[in-house]
């Protein structure tokens, strides 16, 4: 008996232990919730009810409701009554399996080159893991009256990675390893994502329902911009089907400073989980091109250790690789800068005029730093653990990593890609062998994670 | 403590402080129910957000307000089904780029804890979800009623039949080392 008493004692002990990481509670997700219900609130939630004219109507109103009710209840599962709004849409085209969005970009010349707007398509396909085909376009101005608009594409079928410049008459093309290609397809996957979007801080409200294609949508408005001097305002729109919460449509609208608006870009087509030819992301060269065909990097496995963005001044630089997301509230950043000035004692602190900090309405949550690798070397690598204290990194938009030195100051945002568990193992495997020295550390994902957690337990109290 | 159904309303008129409470009151069961399909705790923190973001949206379709548990743990259970559907997608899809499929490990918690979590998994999912309520909920007969519509008896019965099923599995387990 006491045997028996003992046993299930234990057991609820241990039963009791095992919930306590459930009960844990989890920083700024109460908060993110009830922020996110708030902005999805429908809009007609706030109309003014309309006067009654009396019973009648009504008791018509009612009984016709109640019909329908009981209809759809009978006819519709519960779970398809649910609906999707626009907070976790970055996240729903994460794990979608293709991407198709068609539309076209206005191009406005300066005022003294003086012509009409260019209206040119733009196309942008991703069918994950590993392939991908965009169209791009530069403008040049070889004189002031003139402008040229330069388009090209690249695409890539998970072996073979090809650039063509339509001006240039030129056609580069070379071998891609499995992970080189993964890592790119991601890459301009999350970043035309959080492009669709706009920028984290962009807060959305829905401004009523319009039927596309049959379908009828919600349409979520979010104005943004005045990040700087140099940037103007815009308005972005976007159509989401309720039912799958997949956005359809989308349009960029410019501010002027007179208060009118004109139309940027407009993605008339998003389609996710569509079927798309492997042959869409193949490309040959026209036979008037001049081609180059580059040598392979190496393995299946290995990366491009080409940064992906840069800032130059003088002989100052600041070049970003990738970041990755590595636990919710903290991500790897792989970075390099130019040597910062020697203190009196002849040591340098890279650190020097550097911070991570978020965007936006975020940017004053704390965000700790930790160095993972210290190259010391303008030309070698860096690789930092950037975490944020008080809840996960925001769902769209990234880290902003910053340089004031003179002559540069340099901002720019990098967006820590996410990746499946055992995928994020490889590409960090990848990672550390294309850009850390052969005797720099080999840092598993679950040392980082490690590593990220004590960074949030020992950062200093506010 | 405020009754579910009561909360539940105010929650539908849009009172945030309501929705919060349901927060507090059930973000850890649904998260327990979401482990369980994901096998990851950050993965299944993800979730939850997810899964009170749709209930509580949603809550103005709730034709029984006190069955707001029960709605909850439906919710939580078709996210961790479509979560399951989405990984076994995501293993066909990135088989070429990963050694083995894309298993997620559980966060990793001292090795008793471990194995208390999965032989819960391995309950049957109602059995589960009772001893879920058990530890988690503060009006646990309450809960069980509307997360599994038992009786009190019922419920207690269910949970005495999981605990049996854990004694034998664990205890043994200990007994063996």
């Amino acid at each position: 008996m006491n045997a028996n008493h003992d046993e299930l004692v234990q057991l609820d002990e241990m039963l009791a232990r095992s919930y306590e990481p459930v009960r844990e509670p989890v920083a700024g997700q109460r908060e993110a919730i009830l922020a996110a219900l708030s902005l999805a609130q429908p809009a007609d939630r706030a109309r003014p009810r309309r006067a009654w004219n009396g019973p009648l109507p009504w008791l018509a109103t009612a009984a016709c409701l109640a019909v329908a009710a009981a209809a759809v209840a009978l006819l519709v599962p519960s779970s398809a009554r649910l609906v999707y709004g626009i907070e976790a849409v970055p996240k729903r085209l994460a794990e979608v399996t293709t991407i198709r969005q068609r539309g076209y970009r206005m191009i406005y010349p300066r005022e003294e080159a003086n012509g009409p707007p260019i209206r040119v398509p733009i196309e942008y396909l991703v069918k994950r893991p590993d392939k991908f085909r965009l169209t791009t376009y530069g403008v040049s101005y070889p004189s002031d009256a003139l402008m040229i608009v330069n388009r090209g594409i690249i695409v890539c079928d998970g072996s073979t990675e090809s650039w063509i410049s339509e001006t240039h008459k030129t056609f580069v093309t070379r071998p891609i390893g499995l992970l080189d290609a993964w890592i790119k397809t991601e890459t301009h996957a999350q970043n035309h994502l959080a492009e669709l979007l706009g920028p984290p801080e962009v807060p959305y409200k829905k401004i009523g329902t319009e039927t596309i294609g049959g379908r009828e949508c919600d349409v979520y408005e979010g104005r943004f911009g005045s990040r700087s001097a140099f940037q103007d305002a815009f308005i972005s729109k976007l159509w989401l089907d309720p039912a799958t919460g997949y956005p359809v449509r989308s349009t960029q609208d410019e501010v002027l400073p007179d208060g009118s608006t004109r139309r940027v870009r407009e993605l008339e087509e998003i389609a996710v989980d569509v079927s798309l030819d492997d042959k869409l992301f193949q490309m040959s060269a026209p036979e008037d091109y001049q081609t180059t065909t580059v040598a392979a990097l190496g393995d299946a496995t290995a990366l491009d250790s080409q940064y992906t963005s840069a800032g130059y001044g003088g002989d100052k630089k600041l070049e970003f690789w990738h970041a990755l997301r590595i636990t919710d509230n903290a991500a790897l950043v792989v970075w390099r800068r130019s040597k910062p000035e020697e203190k009196d004692d002849g040591t340098s602190d890279w650190l020097a005029g550097v911070t991570f900090s978020l965007l936006g309405d975020d940017r004053k949550r704390p965000v700790q730093h930790d160095w993972l690798y210290q190259s010391r070397s303008p030309d070698v690598w860096n690789w930092s653990l950037v975490a944020v204290a008080d809840g996960p990194l925001p769902d769209r938009g990234g880290v902003c990593l910053e340089l004031k030195t003179k002559p540069l100051v340099s901002r720019m945002e990098v967006i820590p890609l996410r990746f499946p568990e055992r995928g994020l193992e490889r590409i960090i495997e990848a990672a550390a062998r294309a850009t850390l020295p052969d005797d720099g550390p080999r840092l598993k994902l679950e040392h980082l994670r490690a590593l990220a957690g004590q960074l949030l337990r020992n950062r200093p109290n506010p | 403590m405020e009754e579910d159904a009561e909360l539940a309303r105010r929650a539908a008129r849009g009172d945030r402080e309501a929705a919060g409470e349901i927060y507090d009151r059930y973000a850890p069961l649904v998260r327990a129910i979401l482990l369980d399909a994901t096998g990851s705790l950050a993965e299944a923190n993800e979730l939850v957000q997810q899964v009170f973001l749709r209930a509580l949206g949603a809550l103005g379709q709730l034709r029984q307000p006190e069955g707001l548990c029960g709605w909850l743990v439906g919710i939580a259970r078709r996210e961790g089904a479509e979560y399951r559907r989405q990984a076994a997608r995501r293993r066909k899809r990135f088989a070429p780029l990963v050694d083995e499929p894309p298993q997620r490990a559980c966060d990793p918690p001292p090795e008793v804890i471990d194995e208390v979590r999965r032989a819960v998994r391995q309950l049957p999912e109602r059995e589960r979800i009772a001893v879920h309520v058990h530890y988690l909920c503060g009006e646990p007969v309450e809960s069980a009623r509307g997360a599994l519509g038992l009786s009190p008896s019922g419920f207690y019965k269910l949970l005495e039949r999981a605990r049996q099923r854990l004694r034998a599995k664990l205890l043994k387990t200990e007994g063996k080392r």
